[in-house]
């Protein structure tokens, strides 16, 4: 009787949980609009110089039309993919060779000179290296993103792994977990709080380099999209890419929040 | 003699562990411990503060390293874990559901998945908690946490029982509960060897066959008592209303009264000595 009784407190609890969070994120998607709405105003108002800051109706004319046209669409998956593909091979890299610097002294005395020595390195700086190794195509736009999300992770993972508590890692081992039972049910979702840190960071740079590679070495993705408006001196044009930017970081953000939420169901 | 002999499961023989402290101090924490427990014994180590009892516990369970002597612990069945920890602090992982935390030790072994579900679910409900099995320990209260870490141990299904002092971050009512649970779910099955660390004399004469009192640091086996009461041991409570339960927790304490306030003047010298 007691227990089901405690079992109808906790659903309750979690029905209250469930609407709040629904109304927050409500309340983080229609912030951005305000803004909007301020900037449409000043704009008209001519409180700004329309020529470099047009009014955001504009802008949003000008994605209709481009968006009808099919290139909005062809340029933005063209980056998400390079996005993806990169963010993809670049974590689970981070997170694997992470995993093993966490949980082994060894492999943390043999690979960390490596990995501190490269890392400071600004990755869109090796990106005309890449090109050399991997030419002109989508691959080289595909290392120079995973390259930037890799350590990004790394790190993360390795602290993440450090940071477990010593009465888990006892308990573990007491229980009989080696090997790569310790890796995938101790280590592994033990650092999951950390390596999720470790995908937000790295998913925002990954947004930051693409633009960079797009800007000098691609002929498509929004990126090469600003760049080729401002040469053409296309502003309208321009804000639509830059609309779509803010938009594709804001998804992704709140992508990774409900990946979280899934993956990382507990708390310490 | 000899059917006793063949009847030790732990026998631990002139063992000592020594370590340095951060500063170089050499701190002697076992002295020449010797020490044996019967198959399906009850054996609650007592002792003051910093004795090194958790250390002796550890040891047993291989988690350190000894500095000389013998530890055998006899396995009569080589498919079974030698030994599950039960430890003070919280240990339950937070990562896994109460159903998962339980399955732990019998995933790790490769357990057939029916008999494990099985081991599981029965354990579950012996420790009350099979409506909560989907529940994470961050929902839980810590006595709620204790009795997951209390089933897990038990499905394991292990040779030695080693417990560093389980209940101790528990409040007194708690406490009472679980000490009762424990034995319960012991009893029943008979048979599983235990070796419990505790500093409350109460609770090692309630739970024990025998009660091993250890001396302040150097920690050294100062005496041992058996203790005669029946089992099962019912409701604690009517236990500790008995006569014969006050005079041996008194005899416990007689012994260990001298060893506290050793340590605590061992306490005294060596906050002297940093400030």
């Amino acid at each position: 009787m007691r227990v089901s009784a405690g079992m109808d407190a906790l659903l309750r609890e979690r029905g209250r949980r469930r609407r709040r969070e629904r109304l927050e994120r409500v309340v983080t998607l229609t912030s951005p609009l305000i803004l909007l709405a301020v900037w449409e105003l000043v704009a008209v108002l001519q409180l700004v110089d329309v020529r470099f800051f047009p009014r955001p109706s504009l802008v949003v004319q000008q994605l209709v039309t481009m968006s009808a046209s099919g290139e909005l669409w062809q340029h933005l998956s063209v980056t998400l993919v390079r996005i993806l593909v990169g963010f993809v091979f670049g974590a689970s890299g981070g997170v694997a060779i992470g995993l093993l610097m966490g949980g082994s002294r060894w492999a943390r005395a043999i690979l960390n000179p490596i990995m501190a020595s490269i890392y400071p390195i600004p990755k869109i700086a090796i990106f005309p290296l890449i090109l050399l190794v991997f030419g002109l195509g989508e691959t080289s736009k595909y290392v120079t993103v995973a390259i930037a999300v890799f350590f990004l992770v790394l790190f993360p993972t390795i602290s993440g792994v450090i940071g477990i508590p010593r009465i888990y890692i006892d308990a573990g081992e007491n229980l009989g977990a080696r090997g790569l039972d310790f890796y995938r049910r101790i280590a592994l979702p033990g650092a999951m709080p950390s390596i999720f840190t470790g995908f937000r960071v790295g998913l925002g740079v990954a947004l930051i380099i693409i633009v960079g590679v797009e800007f000098v070495g691609a002929t498509s993705g929004i990126g090469y999209l600003i760049w080729n408006s401002w040469q053409l001196f296309n502003i309208n044009r321009m804000f639509a890419g830059l609309l779509v930017l803010a938009a594709l970081g804001h998804v992704s953000s709140l992508a990774l929040d409900e990946m979280q939420k899934r993956l990382v169901p507990w708390r310490l | 003699m000899e059917s006793r002999e063949r009847d030790v499961r732990i026998a631990v023989r002139g063992l000592h562990k020594v370590f340095e402290t951060a500063s170089g101090q050499v701190v002697v924490a076992l002295d020449d411990i010797n020490l044996s427990v019967r198959g399906g014994e009850f054996v609650c180590i007592v002792g003051p503060s910093g004795c090194g009892k958790s250390t002796l516990l550890r040891l047993l369970a291989g988690l350190e390293r000894s500095s000389s002597g013998e530890i055998r612990i006899d396995v009569a069945r080589s498919d079974r874990p030698v030994n599950s920890m039960i430890f003070q602090e919280q240990s339950t992982f937070p990562w896994m559901t109460v159903w998962q935390n339980t399955a732990f030790g019998l995933d790790m072994r490769r357990v057939e998945k029916r008999a494990r579900d099985e081991r599981v679910a029965y354990y579950l409900q012996k420790v009350g908690l099979s409506d909560f099995a989907n529940a994470y320990p961050h929902q839980l209260s810590g006595g709620m946490k204790q009795r997951v870490c209390l089933a897990r141990a038990f499905a394991n299904e292990p040779e030695v029982l080693l417990m560093d002092e389980p209940f101790a971050s528990l409040d007194e009512q708690t406490r009472i509960l679980m000490q009762e649970e424990l034995l319960r779910v012991w009893e029943e099955e008979r048979g599983r060897t235990v070796v419990f660390i505790t500093h409350s004399i109460d609770e090692a004469v309630l739970l024990a066959d025998t009660v091993v009192v250890m001396s302040a640091r150097p920690g050294r086996i100062k005496a041992t008592f058996a203790v005669p009461f029946a089992r099962p041991r019912g409701e604690l409570a009517q236990l500790k209303l008995r006569p014969d339960f006050g005079q041996l927790t008194y005899a416990v304490w007689e012994v260990l009264r001298d060893e506290v306030l050793s340590a605590q003047a061992e306490e005294m010298r060596q906050w002297a000595r940093s400030t």
